[in-house]
């Protein structure tokens, strides 16, 4: 993206504190040389959107990866978490390697992943903060879960399973 | 009224129109070399409620 013209937005959805549920965050993650990678836009923590009323979140999750030239293979929620005075709703959107954004030139860049503890909190209480990396780590567990569960999935992921094997199985959750 | 561009690459800006016309030209000529005209940044600006 440069030396063009202006490119059309991420999203077409401002901001408004009118709604308590708003904001979709995508995890785009993919494969390369056996190592789970993932992409987050060059100036911000994660891919964030505001969630139309009216919009199905699935639907806005495909389009704005769309924006980016990307189709996924597979995007699925994975969690939630309140952050400021909103709900952020956790997709994860699994790209086939040879189809993930190749750098530099952005505007995705990408990132090995690391293992990371989780973030979690008291019976009753959330967390007192959850990183994005908490977030992935989390969403690769439920990954790894759905895998064995729902043969759709383990059907998208089958050049996956050495990798998710490596982590924990565990279901959506709150963090 | 103010209003909100959110770039591709993640960049935000909220303001008056002017102000949220002065900063998406600065960020597109030094972020990604882009010359974006009034009209273009008028067409992709979101209305925001004020809080």
């Amino acid at each position: 993206m440069s030396g063009g013209r202006l490119p059309p937005p991420v999203s077409n959805t401002p901001w408004s504190a009118r709604f308590v549920m708003q904001s979709l965050e995508i995890l785009p993650v993919f494969l390369r040389a056996g190592r789970v990678c993932w992409l987050r836009p060059e100036h911000a923590g994660s891919l964030r959107l505001g969630w139309p009323a009216s919009a199905q979140p699935a639907q806005v999750v495909t389009d704005a990866l769309a924006v980016y030239g990307i189709v996924p293979r597979l995007v699925h929620s994975t969690s939630w978490r309140h952050e400021g005075q909103q709900v952020v709703l956790t997709y994860v959107a699994v790209l086939a390697a040879e189809r993930a954004p190749r750098e530099p030139g952005g505007p995705l860049v990408s990132r090995q992943l690391g293992r990371v503890e989780l973030a979690r909190g008291d019976a009753t209480t959330p967390p007192p903060r959850i990183d994005v990396d908490q977030v992935l780590e989390h969403a690769l567990r439920h990954l790894s879960w759905l895998a064995k569960d729902d043969p759709v999935v383990a059907q998208e992921l089958h050049d996956w399973s050495g990798v998710l094997d490596a982590y924990e199985p565990e279901p959506f959750r709150s963090l | 009224m103010l209003r909100e561009v959110t770039c591709q690459c993640g960049w935000q800006c909220r303001g008056t129109l002017e102000e949220v016309v002065a900063q998406v030209q600065a960020h597109g000529r030094e972020a990604h070399g882009i010359e974006s005209t009034r009209e273009e940044i008028l067409a992709i600006a979101q209305p925001v409620e004020a809080t």
